[in-house]
């Protein structure tokens, strides 16, 4: 190893004098920070941070030479080469832009670190200043006085991120069961030089056979990399012949060469495919598997080994190797050619004898070599195999073998350097005849023991069992994964728990124990964790911790799941009401809302004047809005003063019109008539007749000495702010007991402005007044007819697009639609009228809701979705288009265009919305303190991001990949929206994305159940058929047929018509995520239980006869006619 | 003096300026107006700020974007550098929104134990501004119900700036006129009545709600008068009708400084969007919702929009500054400004943007350790001499903790 440092000295001795004979004009082209970021022993993480002190530059490169034996294992912000201790890191295709003083960085993870970070850095190719310039210039002194000798810079350099090494064993059970298992190394070096010279080197420490421990035995009982680091093989190309093949061309040629491996060298021959994959890059690989006996490495009696230490019947000792190396012509940074070790000189005259007393073998021989690493002393026993009976250092002569078993035994002595061995000395034989026999006599015993393997076999044997089955049924160990975690780096990107790095800093790339599949973002498969192990990780060794390796950091990381009691944290069934007893609702003064009022005004007099603008602002309830809990202040109080003395002006230009009379100075007739015929209706009920004298003398005049006119104006604006309009009565009188039932006309009240939005009808008052409204079945009748009003339609316009949240759309644009406002109160308009039709129509189902063959469309919106625009138009110019492929409220340009971007669909608002809004399921807010530097996460990930295939399904799952954040998006959230991403920002549907890549519908609807389902529960319900869609559409269809979802569907619609026309908040009607505050007192349990209890019963009604008949019971629910007082 | 007998003087004060002026306490006319007026003679004889703007800016910040280092502003506040180097903000760095952070984030101008208690905006508007004509301006640019607090009820913002001006200066002109007593004067006795009436009927929490109604009228009442209210500089804005964020939220910081300048009121309060973030920031350079700004971080269609967003926020901040400025308030009125979260990138109520401009606040950046609202509302509270009362527990939770080294 002391001569390997040499040579690496001496490579990197030259990098740095031919920077510096050559550059310096260059001086101080860079300055870089070197920074590490975290260092657990086996490996750490750094951040580099190049600034560009030199001229503008489109494309860099930065190379550096590790003082110590790092490896880099991944790279990001760049791509990386390392050959040897040389590093060279290229831009990605984002940031090679360096203006001058422009800094960029990037992350890396290296094993092995050393002590010190490299000092000396080339910005392509020219010296850096700044900490470059700390490099000892002892190096570069010492260098110089050598490199005359220095081999020449690499042609050619191996790329080790993409070239590959492969050999398959083929291991039999104790049992005969026989399995192919497939071997690599994790690092390739190779070079060609300028003439022709290919060397490849393969540290044997790299060994990946998918078991850890495997891994460790192969390196320690078969290559003996402890002193026969590396292989070699050695071949002569043509490079005049390989420069002439055209880009794109393939030719099969012969390779022959020498294959240096355990201190044997033999000559290797072979037909290799070359393939020229553009000027400056070809590839070969043989076109079949290249057969290696183990015998002629002198390896199969580790092979041996390996087979007695798992307890195996057999293990193949010839294996098919396959290979597939990518070499680049690309040398910027004059990385030297790989200059092999020269053999040594071989030993001479071996001699020895072995004493039959002691079993003591003595072997002399003489060391003829100058530059000998050590020698190998090797034994073949009765086997035949050979066996390194010791190494050797440099400068010995002798060693004393101890033998156990008589027998007859040839030894040889192998010199070597580095890895490269001289000609191994001819056999000797000696025969140890056993104790108290004399030496030299021959005794006839035989042994495969070999005191080495046994100790090794003693120290290994305790996990053998669980390696000796196939991948499928590797048993875990958490404990061995607990140290191939930190060994594999895993620690580097994910922390020591997934989500955290030990000093409580986010990891780089949380993950989540709980899922049941994992996807790599460059997969389109859903695989077990340890299969994800073996298959991707660890980033840039991927496939180097397979089998028992994967196995047990799938273990370890399981460790972090939650164990399962067999109780899922939130049941999976739906409310179920405890009782038949009657529901009461809340006693309570309701002010009215702005549209309340300004319906009212405009339906009592006529005044179409814009209130909404100039009334205090309404109370937010959920979804609705709704004023039962707002007081009037002061300011409340101005308000409304102001607002009904503008009306009651407005009212005296036009008596006439209003009352069918003007005031008089003669006789107060329609003073009178303002107090008996408007006010009843204002107040909407009959006057008491203290108020029939106050309003009288008000209205005549005769209050405050007034006129006339002046006393009815007056009047009006009294009445318009008093508190007999501005409150809703809900008061009710007493029934029995606590319980008040709602009289006629507070019954008239609420069935008219719940089903209309306004005032009641004259017609509606004579009802009350006739006792019509005292009965369910009275109210139900009333109910029925006032469906047919205008208003109703345009009340369940607004209602729609306040459950849906689609009133703000409006205010959005959208990229490269002009004027999207005005579309977006066409599908504002649109979703209305879909929406009313469907509640309205008695023939209609739930279904109708969201699935129907049809829509209403404007031009514009004919022109925009692509429909036909032919048939009768309505007052609004809308006719009713057949279609397949929209229709419905969630498949709607209003809901789609408002959960999404300015630019794009919005899978995650769109997904919450359907489980929010329209299922009624409570998703959490994101949890606070989960610390995430997203800038930092969207550099990281800036290149996947940029990626032209990257679509926004996967950048959904990138940056929600963390447990606290996956346990709501990796099932409840994306899947359900990216199955929506037919629909693009505007709600048009596509087909392709908008990078152009063909648009992925099919998902799984996850948790179908009112309280969800979270991943971090490992007992959460997971419906046992799964359920799945594509499209939008195919989802709108889903809720609306299959039993579960339209279950949960068709009761969050009856709980928002129980929300909007009670006025609570709907959160609390429905199993509220318990973190979940919200700013409004929360209902009594037990109120809250009768509520829930009027939405199963309005359920049921929307079930079996429709929507329609569901509009018709609610206000004659027991809830709405018979109220208590509930504490608040 | 006490803060108590400091309030009471300053009762007395108002009074006895209002009999020299020739109007009786009962004959005030309704207009705030005139109110206003006399409110100033009393302000110009007191020393100390007497005045109060709470803001709301939705979203936290990046902290490390946010607070600066030296002298120069980050990005995110970088709109309000003229009024940093001139030492007229101080940014509170390492300030905690108790309740704060997504999810639970109704309480912004609220103990973090909000039930049955008043808001900042609530409680200054019935201590320092218990004299003046509109207790509480509460204003905002989005409808936003969970702001302001008097007990268990909210008071929705106002986002109409006619209704705004409305309150300001309506002066019961309508509603018929003529006669021997003003018309609003018979007005609020049919509504007495009324009340009256309806309180009989109703349980413990309508009757709650009555009783507020019932004091509206009386204060109303109060201030009847059949003067006309005065002009000049103290006139509503010209134009009222505004569409977009941007233009709402300008005109909502002129009204507000309007009030505060003409004495209408001593307690304003101002919500730039709401702590749902769906509000559509019109005047960025790609107009968005806020929302969409911060879930996007990680997504290169976003970059630097959160930035902007905050910045943006700030210029709003900047504007209000300007105005308070120009109309000569920022030694007499301290501006209060809160986030809902921290951190944007924790979701959490660490680190939470705070911002006190005028009334003698120290400018720079003060490091208050971790304190919370309660601290900053009682440091605001004690230095505008709110005086609580002997059952101010009853309606706050500031505690005593105070924030050392924010006023001068």
């Amino acid at each position: 190893m002391k001569k390997l440092l040499q040579l690496s000295l001496l490579s990197t001795g030259i990098a740095f004098g031919l920077a510096a004979s050559s550059t310096a004009l260059a001086q101080g082209a860079c300055s870089v920070n070197y920074q590490t970021e975290n260092n657990w022993g086996a490996g750490a993480q750094y951040k580099v941070t190049l600034t560009n002190t030199s001229a503008p530059k489109t494309n860099w490169e930065l190379c550096w030479s590790f003082a110590g034996n790092e490896t880099v294992s991944s790279l990001w912000e760049g791509t990386y080469t390392q050959t040897g201790k040389n590093v060279c890191v290229k831009n990605v295709g984002y940031n090679g832009n360096l203006p001058a003083n422009g800094s960029v960085a990037f992350g890396l993870i290296a094993s092995n670190p050393g002590t010190s970070v490299p000092a000396a850095f080339t910005l392509n190719g020219a010296a850096c200043g700044g900490t470059a310039s700390s490099a000892p210039s002892s190096v570069a002194s010492s260098i110089s006085s050598i490199s005359s000798s220095a081999p020449a810079a690499a042609r050619w350099l191996l790329d080790g991120t993409k070239s590959t090494f492969h050999f398959v064993t083929l291991k039999k059970s104790a049992a005969g069961v026989e399995t192919p298992e497939n071997m690599t190394f994790s690092q390739l070096q190779g070079t060609v030089a300028a003439n022709g010279q290919a060397t490849l080197t393969i540290p044997l420490a790299s060994i990946n056979s998918g078991v850890d421990i495997r891994n460790t035995r192969m390196q320690s009982l078969l290559f003996e990399s402890g002193y026969l680091p590396s292989l070699h093989f050695t071949t002569q190309l043509d490079l005049t012949a390989i420069d002439a093949l055209a880009a794109g061309s393939t030719r099969v040629q012969t390779v022959s060469g020498n294959l240096v491996l355990h201190g044997v060298v033999k000559s290797v021959v072979f037909d290799a495919l070359l393939v020229k994959h553009a000027n400056n890059r070809i590839s070969f690989s043989p076109r079949k598997p290249i057969a290696i006996n183990s015998t002629d490495f002198d390896l199969n009696a580790g092979v041996e080994a390996l087979r007695a230490i798992a307890s195996l019947s057999t293990v193949s000792e010839k294996v098919p190797v396959y290979f597939k190396v990518f070499l680049n012509r690309d040398n910027p940074t004059n990385v030297p050619a790989i200059s092999l070790a020269a053999a040594p000189n071989a030993a001479t005259g071996l001699s020895g004898t072995v004493s039959n007393a002691t079993g003591a073998a003595n072997l002399n021989w003489a060391d003829v070599s100058a530059t000998e690493t050590g020698f190998l002393i090797r034994r073949k026993g009765a086997d035949g195999r050979w066996v390194t009976a010791n190494s050797n250092a440099a400068n010995t002569v002798s060693y004393t073998d101890s033998l156990t078993v008589a027998g007859s035994y040839d030894y040889k002595v192998i010199s070597y350097t580095d890895s490269i061995p001289a000609a191994a000395t001819a056999p000797l034989n000696l025969i140890y005849t056993g104790a108290g026999s004399s030496a030299s006599s021959v005794s006839t015993a035989s042994s495969t023991s070999v005191t080495s393997v046994s100790s090794s076999s003693k120290s290994a044997s305790s996990v053998s069992s669980g390696s000796s089955s196939s991948a499928g049924l590797l048993i875990g160990d958490a404990t061995r994964g607990a140290n191939l975690w930190t060994q594999n780096s895993c620690v580097a990107c994910h922390g020591v728990d997934g989500e955290k790095n030990a000093n409580g800093t986010v990891v780089l790339n949380p993950l989540n124990p709980n899922r049941s599949f994992y996807r790599h973002t460059n997969d389109n498969r859903d695989l077990a964790l340890r299969d994800f192990i073996a298959t991707w990780m660890p980033l840039g060794n991927e496939g180097s911790c397979t089998g028992q390796c994967a196995a047990d950091i799938e273990a370890h990381i399981l460790t972090w799941r939650r164990p399962s009691d067999g109780v899922p944290d939130r049941p999976a069934t739906a409310f179920s009401c405890p009782s038949t007893a009657p529901s009461y609702g809340q006693r309570t003064l309701r002010l009215l809302t702005k549209a309340e009022y300004q319906r009212s005004v405009r339906d009592l007099v006529n005044y179409q004047t814009d209130l909404l603008s100039s009334l205090p602002d309404d109370f937010i309830s959920g979804a609705f809005v709704n004023n039962n809990t707002v007081q009037i202040d002061k300011s409340r109080y101005t308000s409304y003063l102001s607002n009904a003395e503008r009306i009651a002006t407005n009212v005296a230009t036009r008596w006439n019109a209003v009352l069918g009379c003007t005031p008089s100075t003669t006789n107060t007739t329609c003073a009178d008539k303002l107090v008996s015929e408007l006010a009843p209706k204002v107040f909407r009920r009959p006057l008491t007749p203290s108020e029939v004298t106050t309003y009288t003398g008000l209205a005549r005049g005769t209050t405050g000495s007034r006129t006339q006119a002046e006393g009815m104006e007056l009047a009006v604006a009294v009445m318009l702010s008093s508190p007999q309009f501005l409150y809703r009565s809900e008061v009710g009188e007493l029934s029995s007991g606590n319980v008040y039932k709602l009289t006629g006309y507070e019954m008239a009240t609420y069935l008219s402005y719940t089903l209309t939005g306004s005032t009641p009808s004259a017609a509606l008052l004579t009802a009350a007044a006739n006792g019509n409204l005292n009965t369910v079945a009275g109210i139900r009748q009333q109910a029925a007819t006032l469906l047919n009003a205008a208003n109703t339609k345009l009340l369940l316009s607004d209602f729609v697009n306040r459950w849906l949240a689609t009133e703000s759309l409006p205010t959005q644009s959208k990229d490269g639609i002009a004027n999207f406002a005005q579309l977006a109160k066409d599908m504002e308009l649109e979703l209305g009228k879909n929406f009313s039709t469907a509640m309205l129509d008695s023939s209609a189902t739930f279904a109708t809701i969201y699935n129907p063959t049809y829509t209403n469309v404007n031009q514009r919106l004919a022109s925009h979705y692509g429909l036909p625009f032919s048939g009768t138009q309505d007052a609004d110019g809308f006719v009713h288009a057949t279609t397949s492929d929209r229709g419905g409220i969630l498949v709607s340009g209003a809901f789609m265009s408002r959960y999404a971007t300015p630019s794009d669909a919005n899978l995650i608002t769109r997904a919450v919305a359907v489980r929010r809004k329209l299922l009624c399921q409570d998703i959490p807010e994101p949890p606070a303190g989960v610390s995430l530097d997203r800038e930092a996460l969207a550099k990281r990930d800036a290149a996947f991001f940029n990626d032209p295939k990257t679509t926004q399904r996967m950048i959904a799952d990138r940056i929600t990949a963390g447990t606290t954040c996956s346990n709501c998006h990796a099932e409840i959230i994306n899947p359900l929206g990216g199955g929506m991403e037919n629909f693009d920002a505007a709600g048009r549907i596509r087909s392709v994305d908008l990078k152009g890549n063909p648009v992925v519908t099919s998902a799984t609807f996850f948790s179908p159940y009112q309280q969800l389902q979270f991943l971090n529960d490992p007992d959460r319900v997971i419906h046992s058929s799964v359920i799945t869609f594509s499209g939008a559409k195919d989802l709108a269809r889903t809720i609306a047929e299959h039993p579960l979802v339209s279950q949960q569907a068709q009761t969050c619609l009856a709980t928002q018509f129980v929300s909007y026309s009670s006025g609570i908040n709907s959160l609390f009607l429905i199993d509220k995520d318990p973190t979940r505050l919200v700013g409004s007192v929360e209902i009594p349990a037990a109120e809250k239980t009768g509520y829930r209890c009027e939405i199963n019963n309005l359920t049921s009604v929307l079930n079996t006869r429709g929507p329609r008949a569901m509009l018709e019971e609610l206000p004659a629910l027991n809830s709405v006619i018979y109220r208590q007082e509930w504490a608040r | 003096m006490s803060y108590k007998d400091c309030f009471d003087k300053e009762r007395r004060d108002f009074l006895r300026i209002v009999k020299r002026a020739g109007i009786s306490a009962g004959a005030l006319q309704a207009s705030a107006m005139i109110g206003g007026v006399m409110l100033a003679r009393v302000a110009e004889a007191q020393t100390g700020p007497t005045k109060s703007i709470s803001v709301f800016m939705p979203g936290g910040c990046t902290p490390s974007k946010f607070f600066p280092t030296g002298s120069t502003l980050p990005i995110q506040t970088q709109p309000l550098q003229s009024h940093y180097n001139a030492g007229r903000i101080a940014l509170l760095r390492n300030a905690t929104m108790m309740q704060g952070g997504h999810g639970v984030m109704f309480t912004r101008f609220n103990d973090p134990n909000p039930w049955g208690k008043q808001s900042f905006d609530v409680n200054l508007g019935k201590t320092i501004g218990a004299n003046f004509p509109v207790k509480l301006l509460n204003l905002g640019t989005t409808p936003v119900t969970e702001l302001s607090r008097e007990g268990n009820a909210q008071v929705p913002a106002i986002t109409s700036p006619r209704t705004a001006l409305d309150i300001l200066f309506s002066g019961g002109g309508g509603g018929g006129g003529g006669g021997s007593v003003p018309p609003r004067k018979s007005l609020v006795d049919a509504h007495y009545a009324a009340v009256n009436d309806l309180k009989t009927k109703l349980g413990q929490h309508e009757k709650i709600k009555l009783d507020s109604h019932f004091t509206a009228i009386r204060e109303i009442e109060d201030a009847i008068t059949t003067s006309n209210p005065p002009s000049g500089s103290c006139s509503a804005p010209p134009n009222t009708t505004v569409t977009g964020f941007d233009a709402t939220a300008k005109l909502m910081s002129e009204i507000a400084v309007l009030a505060l300048s003409c004495n209408l009121t001593a307690s304003a309060s101002i919500a730039f969007g709401t702590d749902e973030h769906l509000h559509f920031l019109d005047a960025v350079a790609k107009p968005r919702a806020s929302h969409d700004s911060h879930h996007n971080q990680g997504n290169p269609n976003y970059a630097g929009f959160y930035d902007e967003d905050v910045a943006y926020y700030m210029s709003l901040t900047k504007q209000l500054i300007d105005k308070l400025e120009a109309k000569g308030l920022l030694s007499s009125t301290i501006l209060t400004q809160v986030s809902d979260m921290g951190n944007v990138d924790a979701h959490s109520g660490q680190n939470t943007p705070f911002l006190v401009a005028g009334g003698g606040a120290r400018g720079g950046v003060l490091d208050v350790s971790g304190l919370t609202q309660t601290a900053l509302f009682q440091t605001v509270g004690l230095q505008l001499r709110a005086n609580q009362g002997p059952n101010g527990a009853a309606f706050r939770n500031w505690g005593a903790a105070t924030m050392a080294g924010l006023f001068v």
